[in-house]
């Protein structure tokens, strides 16, 4: 997700708009690399077209069945028509860590399905603490999913709206067995 | 006299990505397609392009080496005289 949204903002920024087909159930994770990538908050709205989860297991034909079903939206997507609303959410609480809590509860369950866990602990003079416990690595190459360093920028920058004493997070990363 | 202390913390402030504008119509658009490798995306992909091609669009279909890695610059170039781009699979 975090290459895939970069790639976005480099072409964006080459003037090439660009649409983006993704599995919905990291609908969270975009909308924070989204915001630490310094995109409009609409951006994902707007430019994100979601496939149910998951969609590896699918044989070619429900594949292309699926997106005959979706090719409506898409064009939509690609005609700057529609607009979803699954970001921006309100909170309903005024504690700094049951809020932060809340907010990135959706990135939390995200993380889940990821194989990682992201547990929020304390909240003391504008510092978020947290433990990130990893159990899966992707891709190849080794390359891990989120490092824990671009995880704590993700998790600030969706936060920095909702707590605005807010100086940083600190994740200890660990690795379940 | 007076001293100076600088907070050496510093802060998050990502610099603003620019969007570009969507286009209103998709008949005539020369459309780039980015496979990232993800698991099926040529396939969502390439049913994709086939659609939009009847609706008048031309297609560019390019793919990167990992989807754990940046566009690659040969590609990049591909994508450059796209007048959009759709990518996938994100996740």
């Amino acid at each position: 997700m975090s290459c895939s949204l970069r790639d976005a903002g480099m072409l964006e920024t080459a003037g090439i708009p660009t649409i983006t087909l993704s599995n919905d159930a990291f609908a969270p994770t975009a909308q924070a690399i989204a915001t630490m990538l310094g995109m409009p908050s609409d951006y994902v709205a707007g430019r994100f077209v979601w496939l149910p989860h998951p969609t590896e297991n699918l044989t070619s034909e429900q594949a292309n069945a699926l997106i005959d079903e979706r090719i409506g939206e898409i064009r939509l997507a690609l005609t700057g028509r529609r607009l979803s609303d699954r970001s921006n959410r309100g909170v309903s609480t005024n504690d700094p860590l049951s809020l932060a809590m809340e907010v990135v509860a959706d990135l939390t369950s995200s993380l889940r399905k990821d194989g990682a866990t992201l547990e929020l602990e304390s909240y003391a003079d504008g510092v978020l603490s947290g433990r990130v416990t990893i159990s899966t690595v992707c891709g190849d190459d080794g390359a891990c999913l989120i490092p824990t360093q671009q995880l704590e920028r993700m998790v600030e920058a969706i936060l920095r709206p909702h707590l605005p004493d807010l100086r940083s997070v600190k994740l200890n990363e660990g690795l379940s067995p | 006299m007076k001293v100076l202390v600088h907070d050496p913390r510093g802060a998050f402030a990502p610099s603003a990505v620019a969007v570009s504008p969507l286009p209103n119509s998709i008949a005539g658009l020369r459309i780039g397609v980015l496979d990232n490798t993800k698991e099926r995306a040529d396939i969502f992909l390439r049913r994709t392009a086939e659609l939009l091609a009847m609706d008048g669009a031309s297609i560019t279909f390019t793919r990167k080496s990992s989807f754990s890695r940046s566009i690659a610059s040969d590609t990049f170039d591909q994508l450059r005289i796209c007048d959009l781009v759709i990518t996938g699979l994100g996740g």
